[in-house]
């Protein structure tokens, strides 16, 4: 395992001392570094031992960045959510906890990759925003009343699957962040088939899901959000 | 660089006292000794942005190195670390000794077409010719298209005779899955207008449609592949139109999936499994040339894949 971490950041380490000559160039080296980075990072947490990484990026990256800066904040939003819910006693039946377990593994993965691959695009992972899972007072009973709480679960599914399907034209300049950004998407879209099914409603609303821009989706999370909604770009 | 091979090193120092000393440790160790300096041999140094993974604390951090001081460290959490198995199948899902069976098949049949393709009329036929998908996004609405012709009239045939004792519940979904299905065809049909392939011929002859079991499964298998065909699929599209135009249609068919998978092992960690979804989150996505390789026993018409992009 070890000759396969240095391989990879072998092979970083020569792409990345190439210097980017054209804003595709630039996009391209990103899509291989935002992978590669976040495979090599991950690699030595399976034993112990530290590795460093710098990461040799042009700057010109402003759109992905942000891009991703917004992907994390909807995944910081629902892993925190999930996280707090979990440990609520008595919120989540017992029948049901496995599904939020899986969910909220699987939100923690999102922030984990998305935060590794910024980092490898040259962007800089921000400490997440105070929340307020109430919505502002809108769901007081969001962590005591089980049909609330999967009433707003559901409105961040299936807000996080808009915002993806939004947001991929962005990154289509870059197809490792494209890709990465789809896979993304459609776990988001099986959480909230799930957490439709467990509310008793259809796991669909038709043949085709709709896409939201970024202004519309901040408008439906930011009573979730204390502070700013869009943090420094 | 002095002040960056310092913080490179010290959580490096941290590491090594706080590990327990057993050998995979110190196999850790010299790796990263090498690792270090493999980096700085490589001037790795032109940003002043450094990225550090730190076990000990679950944790991967970051910096940006000032005037030779680290400055807005940050770092964040490496979810699941106590299971440090699922983080050796970083790529994919798939544990590479599979893949690597899959691949020997591939070569196997590929070396058996070439040799067998003249005796073989049919295989002949697919190599060189059969339902053309073309080429570009043409190729890929295709390719999607191929795929919705196959799950509509699956999901046409299932609800044409449902499965004996068959719920309300499942009847019902069901039902919306093929009408969801033929709106996927017809819209691609529009979409592709004259460049679109004839109608394929399919063969299900493999599927028991009075046994639940037999058709959740088949249907499951389909959905779970239709969403890595279009996660395969997206990268080769260049028209943002149609990319969106996919997206809106491969989030329904993981909600097909998650909803057939819940079907089948009910509230459980099925509707997005470990087995489709890998430890950063990522749901499967499979070249078409695989997925095709995947439903090739349920097409009867050959598909000539030839022309379709591979790599953007």
């Amino acid at each position: 395992m070890s000759n396969q971490l240095l391989e990879t950041l072998a092979d970083l380490g020569s792409r990345s001392a190439a210097i980017p000559t054209s804003r595709r160039d630039v996009f391209r080296q990103i899509a291989k570094h935002g992978s590669k980075i976040a495979l090599a990072v991950a690699a030595p947490l399976v034993g112990s031992g530290c590795a460093v990484i710098g990461a040799a990026v042009a700057p010109q990256t402003g759109l992905a960045k942000r891009t991703l800066e917004f992907a994390i904040l909807l995944e910081e939003l629902e892993h925190a959510f999930y996280v707090k819910a979990l440990k609520v006693p008595g919120l989540i039946p017992a029948s049901d906890r496995v599904v939020f377990e899986q969910i909220r593994k699987h939100e923690g993965a999102h922030v984990f990759f998305l935060n590794t691959g910024l980092t490898g695009i040259g962007g800089f992972p921000q400490a997440a925003p105070p929340f307020d899972f109430t919505g502002g007072g809108r769901y007081p009973g969001v962590f005591s009343d089980y049909r609330t709480f999967l009433e707003v679960s559901q409105m961040f599914e299936d807000t996080g699957v808009k915002a993806y399907k939004g947001q991929a034209g962005n990154l289509i300049t870059s197809s490792k962040l494209l890709t990465a950004a789809l896979r993304i998407h459609s776990v988001e879209a099986r959480h909230a088939a799930q957490i439709r099914r467990l509310r008793g409603v259809k796991a669909w609303d038709g043949a085709f899901d709709e896409a939201l821009s970024k202004e519309e989706v901040l408008a439906m999370v930011s009573p979730f959000i204390q502070g700013r909604a869009v943090r420094r770009t | 660089m002095r002040a960056f091979a310092l913080w490179f090193r010290r959580p490096y120092r941290r590491a090594r006292v706080i590990s327990s000393p057993s050998r995979q440790v110190s196999n850790q160790e010299s790796a990263v000794r090498t690792l270090a300096h493999k980096v700085r041999s490589l001037r790795l140094l032109a940003s002043n942005r450094a990225i550090c993974a730190e076990p000990h604390k679950n944790r991967v951090s970051c910096g940006i190195i000032y005037n030779r001081h680290i400055r807005e460290r940050r770092s964040w959490v490496m979810p699941e670390i106590e299971t440090p198995p699922s983080w050796l199948t970083v790529s994919d899902v798939r544990p590479p000794a599979v893949r690597r069976r899959s691949f020997l098949k591939f070569a196997g049949a590929t070396i058996l077409a070439t040799t067998a393709g003249s005796l073989w009329p049919r295989l002949a036929q697919a190599q060189g010719g059969g339902v053309n998908l073309g080429s570009g996004d043409i190729g890929i609405l295709n390719f999607a298209y191929a795929l919705e012709q196959l799950e509509a009239l699956f999901y046409t045939k299932v609800t044409a005779s449902f499965y004996a004792g068959i719920s309300p519940g499942e009847r019902e979904i069901l039902s919306d899955i093929r009408d969801h299905e033929i709106a996927h065809r017809r819209f691609l049909k529009k979409a592709l207008g004259r460049a679109g392939i004839p109608d394929l011929q399919f063969d299900f002859s493999a599927v028991n449609f009075r046994s639940r079991d037999s058709v959740l499964q088949t249907a499951r298998t389909f959905e779970d592949t239709g969403v890595a065909a279009y996660n395969g699929a997206g990268q080769l599209l260049r028209d943002p139109g149609y990319l969106l135009a996919a997206g809106r249609i491969v989030s329904v068919e993981a909600r097909h999936a998650a909803t057939l998978r819940d079907l089948l092992a009910p509230r459980s960690a099925a509707f997005a499994g470990d087995d489709i979804v890998n430890a950063f989150g990522l749901g499967l996505a499979d070249r078409p040339s695989s997925i095709l390789k995947a439903v090739a026993p349920y097409v009867v018409t050959p598909i000539n894949a030839d022309n379709l992009p591979r790599r953007r």
